[in-house]
């Protein structure tokens, strides 16, 4: 049994700190490690100063903290368009490289969403129209991110990186709104390195933690921790503070290898909310 | 007084034909002219196969129909990421090139938004933090907004067309979110080819559609036409079945040399209600 790696989120902390002093109260309270979850206010791949880079390399080595990286929810594996595949290729490139420069054993992603199917809809509701099939711009949508996601992978692969696909069922016009289809999807792209980044909060929201959990569980080397208390709902609560039960996952974060990250929205006290999950998810996983 | 011009719309038409359909329907019912509006569904600039183009490019040529050209909502002026401008000159130069060969005088675009606002809340409720200035960030992001319009008019200038910039205040973080602050941009790129255009609905439910048209009034050199009923919301309703009262544009638009484009949304009936909005159109202006 290993002691359960937590993780604090840079996501968690913008409302009161940036990335540097994110990492430093990262290791000052004894977390194992911090996801860098970029954003243009912040820290972003095509823009990160060097001197960010090298500070955040020298708290990581000086602490003992280890970082995970996320670039973007932008990155679209499932988009059909020339200039978006050409701007996730840039994005990736630099993506790589921080994630490698930062020691981040993984590169997180989005399973993507079916951008056509926005065209047939206005604010949310769909319209009628005899001229597309929506069901079949769902499936072409998720079989390019299967075919993107397996080059991305290849590029990842020579940096040594693992690409964990996240579960996000309830995202409005997703490629895999199920866990079914996620993991068909990750399996679908052939390559090792592809794996899974399980979100509590989305699977609760979704099919259930439970049953999410389940149908990934061999594939799961990343976890976002956060709870929710509404089907459909996504709110990435505090630990505690929704009715998700934790325990089914008790024993796999006590021999889990992979990085367990509080990615909580609690932007009026995000550091006491950090710090009151870290206890709640130690105490479900003690027992 | 010249005849109004007035125009359909790719996307008003987009539920029940495609973007040629649309142009022989334009030409068919007596329109002046079909505005071209992208979208990764039909006509989007750097995938439309020539083919297309040159058979849209017949129509116009053999109906005497005239294209003006609406670059995607999305393209924002105000970036501050280089990936972001990449990807989105790259959509605007090819449109351009689109443009010029179907004869459009103009290419439309959106004033832009202040990006590094939504990351400043969730699920649009912002949160409170004092690391980051919000007035600040939404002046930078409009600084960067003049100096995009000021390159891509040079883009447009190249091709013999007027860049405008269509007033949305209603759009959550705009980076014009008044009529006056779109006047003020505009006015800052400093350049005569930069142009507004005017759209009645965005302005009904903004500060009114008599108060936005008299602060733009002298910029504008396009115009979309839809209806509105209630402050705040976008319907983009056919003209007549909101509440707007188009009757102070009417002198204007009785003169006007540009295009009248009637960018309405009905999917159920869409071919309809583009008729009965032409016709009470022309109510409005012959009863001016």
């Amino acid at each position: 049994m290993t002691k359960p790696r937590v993780f604090t989120c840079t996501w968690t902390l913008l409302p009161v700190m940036d990335e540097i002093e994110a990492a430093r109260f990262t290791a000052r309270e004894g977390f194992a490690g911090m996801e860098i979850q970029c954003n243009p206010l912040g820290l972003w791949p095509t823009t990160a100063s060097r001197s960010t880079i090298d500070e955040l390399i020298a708290i990581g080595d000086g602490e003992g903290i280890e970082y995970t990286f996320y670039p973007s929810g932008l990155l679209n594996p499932a988009t059909d368009l020339p200039e978006e595949r050409a701007r996730n290729q840039e994005f990736l490139k630099h993506s790589i490289d921080l994630a490698q420069r930062l020691g981040s054993p993984v590169l997180c992603i989005h399973p993507g969403v079916a951008e056509e199917l926005f065209s047939l809809e206005r604010k949310g509701v769909p319209f009628e129209s005899d001229r597309f099939d929506r069901q079949r711009l769902l499936a072409d949508a998720r079989a390019r991110a299967v075919e993107a996601i397996a080059e991305w992978a290849d590029a990842a692969a020579q940096a040594n990186l693992i690409i964990p696909v996240e579960n996000e069922g309830h995202v409005h016009h997703t490629v895999a709104p199920t866990a079914t289809l996620v993991r068909e999807m990750v399996e679908a792209t052939g390559r090792d390195n592809v794996k899974v980044n399980l979100d509590t909060g989305h699977a609760f929201i979704n099919e259930g933690l439970k049953e999410e959990f389940t149908v990934l569980r061999d594939r799961i080397v990343h976890v976002h921790l956060n709870d929710g208390r509404k089907m459909g709902v996504s709110e990435h609560l505090s630990l505690g503070e929704g009715i998700a039960d934790f325990s089914p996952m008790a024993e796999f974060m006590n021999t889990f290898g992979g990085a367990l990250v509080l990615e909580i929205y609690a932007p009026e006290r995000p550091v006491e909310a950090m710090l009151e999950s870290r206890d709640f998810i130690l105490g479900v996983a003690a027992q | 007084m010249t005849e109004p011009r007035i125009f359909t719309c790719n996307w008003t038409l987009f539920p029940i034909m495609d973007t040629v359909a649309a142009a022989r329907l334009s030409a068919r019912e007596g329109f002046a002219g079909i505005e071209l509006e992208c979208d990764p569904l039909g006509f989007w600039p750097t995938t439309i196969a020539a083919a297309t183009v040159a058979e849209l490019a017949a129509i116009g040529e053999g109906e005497g129909l005239a294209y003006t050209v609406h670059a995607p909502d999305d393209l924002n002026p105000a970036t501050a990421l280089p990936d972001q401008r990449t990807r989105d000159d790259e959509i605007f130069k090819s449109l351009v090139d689109l443009a010029q060969r179907l004869k459009s005088p103009v290419v439309g675009i959106h004033p832009g938004v202040v990006e590094g606002l939504f990351g400043l809340e969730r699920k649009g409720v912002p949160f409170a933090t004092e690391r980051f200035d919000r007035d600040e960030l939404a002046r930078d992001a409009r600084m960067r907004a003049v100096e995009t319009y000021v390159r891509w008019a040079g883009l447009t200038a190249e091709a013999g067309l007027t860049l405008t910039i269509e007033n949305e205040v209603h759009v959550h973080h705009s980076a014009a979110p008044t009529a006056e602050v779109l006047a003020d941009l505009v006015e800052a790129t400093g350049r005569d080819d930069i142009k507004v255009n005017l759209d009645t609905g965005h302005a009904f439910i903004g500060a009114g559609l008599a108060e936005e048209f008299a602060v733009l009034r002298d910029r504008i050199v396009h115009i979309h036409l839809n209806d509105g009923r209630a402050k705040g919301v976008s319907e983009h309703l056919p003209l007549g079945e909101g509440v707007a009262d188009f009757a102070p544009l009417a002198s204007f638009m009785n003169d006007f040399e540009g295009a009248l484009v009637l960018e309405i949304y009905a999917p159920n009936r869409p071919l309809e209600a583009l008729l009965e909005s032409r016709d009470h159109l022309k109510g409005i202006l012959a009863a001016a």
